[in-house]
């Protein structure tokens, strides 16, 4: 299994290693640095292989974490388990950065000690860690508390402990979306997909159950509310699912056999499933560029969104990024909603509107000069890119019921304060690959992707 | 001792510490004392004494934290002395220690295989497997996996396959135990081998659900044990349920982090030789995005050109064609390598290949032109004597060949059709 594990700085200083097999030496530390960290080129692969040993490495900021082994392990749990470094990490002191690991370092020891065994992962959920191996110093425990902490580090569940206790017990649940689109020149869609998170954040007492209930298609057509023509007719009131993968508190068999999604949630944050969706997706937001080459020192530029949702349903916050060549000299922008700024450093047009209504239609017109240039190197065409914030699913989600039911502590459904939030950390993005390169006498093709957006689900009861 | 820095004359008086009762300390100590007892053998054997006392700790978290150091110092001399405290903890009452005891026996193994064997530790973990705790049995996996990979032992594999009951333990432990405890659980399981056809079903029904768990090594460990199943199983219709449910994993598998992408990408790639129909009409997920890393791309190049067809060719080489006037150097003369795979494989689409490339040739970029000119000479050698009108459009471009791949292709080219080309000796 894993034979060693090293932490490096950008400048390739060892900031902390490991070593738990014979095999592994003190060569394949300046190994990793000279041939990866150091490398002339931009990094080819994420496993590299030097001297019949294998490096995995992933970087985090400017901090490279490599796993080494000599022996044929199993690649992808490998990664995984950096992530999860990363992760129990992040959720101990905050940012992966060269001071804080600095300043940890002994838990950082601590914690390599206690979830890789042997070069072999262990329990590595941050719930049941922290409750013993702590930044502050151990206080003497009593037995009991020992044999509680062995018990949840080595139990079934092995995520949460016995005993949380909150004043108010809270729920929140939010679902993040993001669609990805491809569009051929004429307009038409080629592919498109949605891709969503559901994240929850618990604060509930005891070991409470939770079942969690979605607009599946398969779970409705089941119960028999709806043949696949009612369902049909009545619009979008179900959405197939293609595939999804839950956090491990999830009864998968349960899930397999009656598609129920029933867990015993961590406390605090986490993701509970993501999901995949092709069918049936609802695109917010069309947006058709035109470019126009004037000579060698003119672009003109046209972008025009048309909002592709119910005229009393409202987009807010949003932003349209047009990046611009790296020899742009000036740009002059044109809008009639919103403003409007090209800002240099991020060699990109930054267009912003408060807030659009449905089945409505906006356009910018810029236009870009140009240094006069010999470089024959081509500018890289970023792809335009959208963020927005929507009041619906472009999947076509929704959440029909959230349960809770703890049944020691004797505290009801009704009990539990549930809120559907609008979630901050991704802000929902469209991409629309560039047709402002204009240095190549082909048709560029315009190729739309879009990102999450953040929705509100319906509140539940 | 991080950076490098040999501290180990402090060994003596870091031992002494060793007898404190504040954790961290300890860990510290026990740190120390792993990285440095092979420099001073002498001095570890000082400290044997305070893990042996460690051991009969009443504090559960103590007692595992000296059995895991004391396995982790790699001194024969020490071995002795540790397998007391060995037996008594794989028989703890509480779990945790039962746990690091268990990996404690392969750490032995690697240092004195044969006390292992004699002191019956083997047989010990044997009997583990009937742990009510599912991260000792997971556990107990792990050393036995270790043992009979590094050793060239099959104990795992005649124990699995001994009877029912052991499949049915671990089965029922993957359910319980934490993902990483799943992947070991599931990688031991390729060694089963079923008896007949309703075995193997039955194994692979109770592994589907894992394809739906949010650690991707779980998934691909599932996908590959479920692999290994089908081709025990005759039921055509069972199999074919099968493969609708593997198809939806593996594409989430490419929503996931680039490191993983790239794995994942590297075994469809495998699976789809094996199952080519398995992702047949679903090529559109390979087509690359712009934000990803460069190993990203070309695995997903391999993918598109291995799955194209009649049907989806325009499609393709409308893709290809993109990608070719993208920035990285590698990538573009993939993309165009490709599109000469194209032409090649499917005999429909050569016309339409030979006329991308010409306009590729047009943009007059060096190493565009250059990878193209290979690209035609083997495209000439398996249609010949089609497309000789554009070899004209190929000499004009003979002066801005300096890789000695085009130059060598061109001149076979002349070569070739000598007779078509004026002024070919020049």
């Amino acid at each position: 299994m894993i034979g060693g594990l090293f932490i490096y700085n950008h400048k390739g200083e060892v900031l902390i290693s490991r070593v738990y097999r014979d095999d592994i030496g003190r060569n394949a530390v300046d190994a990793f640095r000279v041939n990866v960290i150091h490398a002339r080129q931009q990094v080819r692969s994420p496993v590299t292989n030097i001297a019949r040993t294998s490096f995995f490495h992933v970087k985090r900021s400017n901090i490279w974490l490599a796993a080494v082994t000599k022996q044929n392990v199993n690649a992808a749990m490998v990664f995984e388990f950096l992530y999860k470094m990363c992760d129990v990490m992040a959720a101990y002191f905050g940012k992966i950065s060269e001071e804080n690991i600095k300043n940890n370092f002994v838990l950082i020891y601590e914690l390599l000690d206690e979830i890789l065994d042997f070069g072999y992962p262990q329990n590595s959920e941050t719930g049941a860690l922290k409750t013993f191996i702590t930044q502050q110093g151990i206080k003497s425990q009593t037995k009991e508390e020992q044999s509680q902490i062995t018990s949840q580090v080595t139990g079934q569940i092995g995520w949460r402990r016995e005993g949380i206790k909150y004043r108010r017990n809270e729920l929140f649940l939010d679902v993040l979306e993001s669609v990805n689109l491809l569009m051929s020149p004429q307009g038409q869609v080629l592919s498109a997909h949605v891709s969503g998170r559901v994240v929850m954040k618990s604060y509930l007492s005891g070991m409470p159950e939770c079942k969690f209930g979605m607009n599946d298609k398969i779970v409705i057509e089941k119960q028999g509310k709806g043949t696949a023509d009612e369902t049909s007719k009545s619009g979008k009131q179900s959405i197939a699912i293609d595939d999804c993968t839950f956090h491990q508190c999830v009864r998968l068999s349960k899930f397999d056999s009656e598609r129920s999604i029933s867990f015993i949630p961590p406390d605090g944050e986490f993701e509970l499933m993501r999901y995949r969706t092709t069918k049936d997706i609802i695109l917010p937001f069309r947006v058709i560029p035109l470019v126009r080459e004037v000579g060698r020192t003119k672009l003109e530029v046209k972008v025009v969104i048309k909002s592709n949702f119910k005229p009393s349903l409202l987009a807010q916050k949003i932003e349209v990024r047009i990046p611009t060549p790296l020899n742009t000299s000036g740009v002059q922008v044109i809008c009639m909603k919103g403003k409007a700024k090209y800002k240099a450093s991020e060699n990109a047009i930054v267009w912003k509107i408060k807030r659009m209504a449905g089945m409505k239609e906006s356009q910018i017109s810029a236009e870009i000069e140009l240094l006069p240039t010999n470089d024959k190197k081509k500018w890289a065409r970023p792809p335009i890119s959208m963020n927005f914030e929507v009041p619906f699913a472009p999947s076509g989600l929704k959440v029909r019921y959230l349960k809770v039911f703890e049944p020691k502590l004797n505290y009801s459904d009704h009990d539990v304060i549930k809120w559907v939030q609008v979630p901050l950390p991704l802000p929902p993005h469209i991409s629309v690959s560039s047709l402002l390169l204009c240095c190549l006498p082909f048709a560029p093709a315009p190729e739309s992707r879009s990102g999450p957006s953040t929705l509100q689900v319906g509140l539940v009861e | 001792m991080t950076v490098g820095k040999d501290v180990s004359i402090l060994f003596s008086d870091v031992v002494n510490c060793m007898q404190t009762s504040n954790i961290e300390l300890k860990k510290l100590v026990y740190l120390y004392v792993i990285n440095y007892a092979k420099v001073q053998p002498e001095l570890a054997i000082l400290a044997v004494n305070t893990f042996r006392k460690d051991s009969s700790d009443p504090n559960p978290l103590i007692r595992a934290l000296a059995i895991r150091t004391m396995g982790c110092i790699r001194l024969e001399q020490i071995t002795e002395y540790l397998i007391e405290p060995l037996r008594r903890c794989l028989k703890d009452e509480d779990p945790y220690v039962r746990k690091t005891a268990v990996i404690c026996i392969a750490k032995l193994y690697d240092i004195s295989p044969k006390l292992v064997e004699e002191e019956g530790f083997i047989d010990t973990l044997l009997d583990i497997l009937n742990d009510n705790n599912a991260m000792v049995v997971a556990n107990a996996i792990i050393s036995l996996t270790d043992i009979c990979e590094n050793f060239n032992k099959s104990i795992l594999k005649d124990t699995i396959n001994k009877n029912e009951s052991n499949v049915n333990k671990l089965l029922n432990a993957i359910n319980e135990c934490v993902e990483w405890g799943q992947v070991f659980i599931l990688d031991a399981l390729v060694l089963y081998e079923p008896k007949n056809s309703k075995d193997a079903e039955r194994v692979l029904e109770r592994i589907l659900p894992r394809l739906s768990h949010a650690n991707s090594a779980v998934v691909l460990s599932a996908i590959k044990v479920i692999m290994y199943l089908l081709d025990n199983i005759t039921d055509e219709e069972f199999i074919q349920n099968v493969h609708k449910k593997l198809s939806p994993s593996l594409v989430t598998l490419l929503s996931a982090e680039p490191e993983i992408q790239y794995i994942a990408l590297r075994n469809i790639n495998l699976i789809t030789q094996k199952l080519p129909n398995i992702l047949s009409d679903k090529i559109n997920i390979f087509f690359c995005k712009y934000n990803e890393p460069t190993y990203v791309k070309i695995e997903k190049l391999d993918m598109i050109i291995r799955l194209v067809s009649e049907k989806n060719v325009d499609l393709v080489l409308y893709e290809l064609k993109e990608y070719s006037t993208e920035v990285d150097v590698d990538f573009v003369k993939k993309s165009i390598r490709g599109i000469g795979c194209c032409a090649i494989k499917l005999p429909q689409a050569s016309e339409k290949c030979i006329n991308i490339l010409l306009d590729l040739i047009d943009t007059k970029i060096n190493y565009i032109i250059q990878e193209c000119i290979v690209v035609i000479k083997d495209i000439f050698r398996k249609y010949p004597n089609k497309y000789e009108s554009i070899i004209t459009i190929l000499c004009e471009n003979i002066e801005s060949l300096d890789e000695s791949n085009a130059k060598a292709s061109l001149i076979w080219i002349i070569g070739e059709y000598v007779e078509r080309i004026k002024n070919a000796h020049e």
